[in-house]
């Protein structure tokens, strides 16, 4: 299987000796051999760094964890270990990981497996996990990534106690995208208000969930230092609105949806107007009654 | 197509001596040939050392189709005030399985492909190429890969043991 160029086994010869078919080529035949051998010199383990993390980078999560290519040749296994391809960690398709795979997976082994492979995971800015996502694996991420700055855990039924252990853990986390269930669990909410103050970005979710004014008082007490937030929750009330609006001092980006535009009054545009960003999802009126249970 | 005879011409040279005589339209696709232009306006013929002929004559290819779906949009665009929407859409469709049959070809020729849309900036055509490579990958082994892509295997026994230990699903043959 490894190929000795200096002793080339006729079945160890990896590279055609005759000119490869050009379906497209125009040139004529026999056009310069100078240009022949230097298209040979071209191999596909020689291939700029750049160039094969941009092949890479288009490969998506799921083979980006589990595909083959890391284990080619030691240019490409280079170029996979690359901290650019593995500031985001997306594992919010675990079920694309496990079909790769053929076979079900524990986390923590694909977990154990990109830490070794990016030397300890240092440069993982970013980790997406996937509505399956159980506490322990919550627990697991802030053990062996304690330096993360974005978390996103979609699991809606992560008990409390889990909460506490992971949190404490973390170090200098900047963001979170959780399931709108937390804004009911004050003991969370203390908690991440004492670990995490300055918290500057948030996204709640699902989006059939109702965003009201309570909800809206409630997330601004225990998330005063918020600069962008996300809700994607078109049962959202003018009211809530207002609050957040009033209530965020420092906010710069707003992602709402609604799913009837008259929730944005004249004084929200106006109190909207210090925002950087103010995106705003219209949402069709035909999904509200799917929406609503 | 219909050129008008005003138009600027530029000579390209690949690196085993072979001109090309394309518009300026055409040439200014390559970024990298757009910024010597940009420079030095009264440039006629460019030497292009990095770049063989076959393959030259590929890129230039591109970059005609290209041209020539734009202009056509623009064209229809004038004409009746605002492009219809399906038409346009149509033109695209047409457009990418025009760039769909281009990609039909070896592994060896899609590798001076990007080599030569990235010395050139051609940006719409290394996004195809470096995307037709991606999917090339996708979905098989180490060894699968080796094979499709003609790569040695450098790596010592020791280090695929290594990784065989880390990473056992990778070597596993996905169907």
């Amino acid at each position: 299987m490894i190929a000795n160029s200096q002793s080339p086994h006729p079945l160890e010869i990896y590279r055609p000796i005759t000119p490869p078919l050009y379906p497209k080529a125009k040139a004529t035949i026999g056009a310069t051999v100078a240009g022949t051998s230097s298209r040979f010199a071209r191999r596909w383990e020689d291939l700029n760094n750049d160039l094969l993390i941009s092949i890479l980078l288009k490969l998506g999560p799921a083979e980006l964890i589990v595909g083959g290519f890391s284990s080619v040749c030691s240019s490409w296994r280079a170029a996979a270990r690359d901290a650019s391809l593995w500031r985001i960690l997306d594992l919010s398709d675990w079920g694309v990981v496990n079909r790769r795979i053929g076979a079900p997976i524990a986390f923590h082994r694909v977990l154990g497996r990109v830490i070794a492979f990016t030397r300890g995971g240092n440069f993982i800015e970013e980790v997406h996990l996937s509505p399956y996502s159980s506490g322990l694996d919550l627990i697991l991420i802030s053990e062996r990534l304690p330096n993360l700055l974005y978390l996103s855990l979609p699991n809606p039924n992560i008990i409390e106690n889990d909460f506490f252990m992971a949190l404490s853990n973390f170090k200098s986390l900047r963001g979170i995208s959780v399931n709108r269930n937390l804004l009911a669990s004050f003991g969370v909410l203390f908690h991440f208000n004492e670990l995490f103050p300055n918290l500057e970005q948030l996204k709640l979710f699902p989006g059939k969930a109702c965003f009201c004014n309570v909800d809206a008082i409630t997330l601004s007490h225990f998330f005063p230092n918020l600069r962008k937030l996300e809700i994607p929750m078109p049962l959202l009330s003018t009211k809530a609105l207002s609050t957040l609006l009033d209530s965020l001092k420092i906010l710069e980006y707003l992602d709402i949806s609604v799913y009837d535009e008259s929730v944005i009054t004249v004084q929200i545009t106006e109190k909207a107007s210090r925002l950087k960003a103010f995106v705003l999802h219209l949402c069709s009126e035909s999904r509200k009654s799917m929406d609503r249970p | 197509m219909a050129r008008s005879s005003t138009e600027n011409m530029i000579t390209l040279m690949s690196s085993d001596g072979e001109e090309f005589m394309v518009t300026e339209k055409v040439a200014r696709e390559c970024t990298t040939i757009r910024n010597m232009l940009e420079d030095d306006c009264v440039i006629t013929n460019i030497p292009l050392p990095n770049v063989t002929s076959d393959i030259l004559s590929m890129v230039i290819e591109y970059c005609m189709e290209h041209v020539a779906a734009a202009e056509k949009a623009a064209a229809e665009t004038a004409e009746k005030g605002s492009s219809s929407a399906p038409a346009a859409a149509k033109a695209n469709k047409d457009l990418e399985e025009w760039d769909k049959a281009f990609m039909n070809v070896d592994v060896y020729t899609l590798c001076d492909l990007i080599l030569a849309a990235n010395y050139l900036n051609v940006s719409g055509l290394l996004d195809l190429t470096i995307q037709t490579a991606a999917n090339l990958i996708k979905g098989k082994s180490p060894e699968q890969i080796r094979k499709t892509f003609h790569i040695q295997n450098d790596l010592s026994l020791e280090e695929e043991e290594k990784i065989r230990s880390q990473t056992p699903w990778a070597f596993e043959k996905s169907e």
